[in-house]
């Protein structure tokens, strides 16, 4: 008798029936509107989860990027209120009790909407921070992640709720600038004087009329916008481009001035019931060493040669990870030590004009210069080469930070007319750098023959690789030929 | 809607695209299993969350094998914890009591029907509980099954035929209980 056989022989008509009833009392529904909107939203939720979550691994957990992100983080916020009094400096009579108000603010608040790298690893989050005098910094997440940096104790630590962990690290070196009391913040407000500012006229910005500057200094764009009549701010926009950090944007908005802020925000101390792995005090002092060992691990992990920036791409931190994952704790540990203080020496070099070109170097490749930087005070560059040694350079033998060229059309002149070819490259903001440029040839610019302009940047003109080049193209003839986009190439 | 193979960096706009091209179906079949709005609807968002978090880690090729998986085995799951909630076998009964509204005797007779399967598949292994759902409420052919569990078309039929076995022993044990329980009472 099979085993089938000895149930009823209806057993399966009786299957079949629940089935057709379990069809029958579904129905063949569509999704509720306020299901399907219900949806979306926790997928969105779940996205910027993702994003916070990949936010504090970039930020913290796999130790690669703590310490320059923080130092960012405080210079972010010194940076920008130091721009906001300058500028606000300039203003009218009204604006002088505005200005009184933020240099005597002990507290700042304001809500970030940052995007930090490029293409497929690309981050983009909601963060609240608040700064407090002297040197407090706190960063939260859409999603209660924290990250509290002390630039006094140099010290960081971060809050991951949905692991119930916390994670204090120890950040050496934080330059003593990021003292975020009034005193220190008008002698920024000096500092900023000097770079240059452009008046970017009036706009409407959530329904407020406002009037806005664009300032460079020190690595970063900004954009500053405050309100006519008050002179409140209503939105700043800062680009960054520290070395070391991937392309860094944030708009910052809802500034408040005085936010009552509790020492507790601050302390270094994690919530109740969290498990807290003590990282601090045991990452050491950065060292030139450890950009050339860090920088060797790293052209192992590619294949021998160099990668295309010291942060290392999505792709290759998962072989890194990979990598890692076979080697033992302790030197797993000491690998990851490395190369957070790679970065980190990398990353606070951004004031000694700090550069990293090497990108396709072969590992050992003697004649190649992969990162330099000049060190306070000193009328040389220190120059690592690509067998990982260092040379000491003046600043004219300095390897060219990149090219840009492009080939263009001259229009037609007047017939019979000589033409010259003028050259003049700017900076993104209009910045003249036509000191800087050289050019390397020039065809022959008569009509209907193509010209082709190399212009080679010197490395030592900060803003040029990052921005791109507007190249224009004159001749006497008086005609004029712009060539826009031109993007740095290499070589 | 997105589209397979597309790299793990996905758009709030790829995400609606997605709601809307898989939503219904997707919705149709938590809903079969667990009879419930507020289930269904809750299964419905910890799956496409799931989705969210398995499309940052890897390339998604199929979205909608992707959901038809999450959404099964979730839809099971609560399935389960709602039935081992509810007493022993008692759980068939209460489960048809759990649904709440009255109406004629044939409705009555398919909600006892229903909670009766579902009931039986709670008890069945996962692989087979998820192919036994796909295949006889969902209607998914073997290679979409095949597609969405990650497994071969061979091995759904195998499952398919084991799911099948156990469910007819459940419903005859069921039938036995139902006979002793006549039997004590007269």
């Amino acid at each position: 008798m099979t085993e089938r056989s000895r149930l009823p022989q209806d057993i399966d008509e009786e299957v079949d029936r629940a089935v057709q009833a379990v069809r029958t009392t579904a129905g063949s529904r569509d999704l509720p509107p306020h299901v399907r909107a219900a949806i979306v939203a926790k997928m969105q939720a779940a996205a910027r989860r993702g994003d916070a979550l990949r936010f504090l691994d970039w930020v913290v957990a796999r130790r690669l990027r703590s310490t320059v992100a923080a130092a960012a983080s405080v210079l972010i916020a010194v940076t920008a209120v130091a721009v906001i009094v300058a500028l606000l400096g300039r203003g009218g009579v009204a604006f002088a009790q505005v200005k009184a108000a933020i240099q005597q603010a002990q507290t700042i608040q304001m809500t970030v909407d940052s995007t930090v790298g490029q293409g497929p690893n690309t981050v983009r989050m909601r963060l609240k921070m608040r700064v407090k005098a002297p040197g407090w910094v706190r960063m939260e997440t859409e999603t209660g992640e924290s990250v509290v940096t002390d630039a006094r104790q140099k010290m960081m630590l971060t809050i991951e709720p949905d692991k119930r962990r916390a994670m204090l690290i120890d950040i050496p070196q934080l330059p003593d600038r990021t003292d975020t009391s009034p005193r220190n913040i008008l002698e920024r407000m000096r500092q900023v004087l000097d770079g240059s500012e452009k008046r970017l006229g009036g706009r409407q910005i959530d329904g407020r009329p406002t009037q806005g500057f664009a300032v460079t200094k020190d690595n970063c764009d900004m954009e500053i916008w405050a309100e006519e009549s008050t002179g409140e701010l209503v939105l700043i926009r800062l680009d960054f481009h520290i070395p070391g950090l991937p392309p860094t944007h944030m708009i910052l908005r809802d500034i408040v001035l005085n936010a009552d802020m509790p020492d507790s925000l601050f302390r270094l101390a994690p919530p109740e019931g969290f498990t807290l792995e003590n990282h601090a005090k045991n990452l050491g002092t950065p060292g030139e060493q450890d950009l050339a060992e860090g920088l060797r691990d790293l052209a192992g992990w590619n294949g021998g040669t160099f990668p295309e920036q010291l942060q290392p791409s999505v792709d290759m931190g998962r072989t890194i990870e990979q990598s890692l994952a076979t080697l033992e704790p302790g030197l797993r540990t000491a690998k990851v030590h490395r190369l957070t203080r790679m970065v980190f020496f990398a990353g606070l070099r951004y004031e000694q004009d700090f550069h990293y070109a090497g990108g396709g170097v072969t590992l050992g490749d003697a004649s190649r210069s992969i990162a330099w930087w000049k060190p306070k005070g000193a009328k040389t560059y220190r120059v690592l080469m690509g067998d990982l040694t260092f040379r000491e350079l003046p600043a004219g033998k300095l390897p060219s930070a990149g090219a840009a060229s492009r080939r263009s059309e001259l229009p037609q002149p007047p017939s019979g007319a000589r033409t010259d070819v003028r050259l003049k490259a700017r900076d993104r903001i209009g910045t003249s750098i036509r000191e800087a440029a050289r050019i390397a040839s020039v065809a022959d610019p008569t009509a209907g023959k193509t010209l082709t302009v190399t212009v080679a940047v010197r490395a030592t003109q900060t803003g040029l690789a990052r921005s791109g080049l507007e190249v224009t193209l004159a001749n006497t003839g008086g005609h004029t030929h712009e060539v826009t986009g031109c993007t740095p190439a290499r070589g | 809607m997105k589209q397979p193979g597309d790299q793990a960096e996905v758009t709030v706009e790829d995400w609606v695209g997605i709601v809307a091209g898989c939503g219904d179906e997707a919705w149709r079949t938590a809903y079969r299993l667990l009879g419930d709005e507020a289930d269904a609807s809750d299964c419905l968002q910890d799956a496409f969350a799931a989705a969210v978090v398995i499309a940052r880690r890897q390339q998604v090729l199929s979205w909608r094998a992707l959901l038809r998986r999450l959404v099964t085995t979730r839809a099971l799951d609560r399935l389960r914890k709602r039935i081992r909630r509810r007493t022993g076998h008692l759980g068939q009964a209460a489960e048809a009591l759990a649904d709440p509204s009255p109406g004629p005797l044939q409705q009555v007779q398919l909600t006892e029907q229903a909670a009766k399967l579902r009931e039986a598949l709670s008890h069945l292994p996962s692989p087979q509980a998820a192919v036994f759902c796909m295949r006889m409420l969902d209607d998914l052919s073997y290679e979409q099954i095949a597609e969405a569990l990650g497994i071969s078309a061979s091995h759904v039929g195998v499952l398919l035929y084991r799911a099948r076995g156990a469910l007819r022993e459940r419903f005859a044990a069921g039938r036995d209980r139902a006979g002793k329980m006549q039997v004590h009472h007269d």
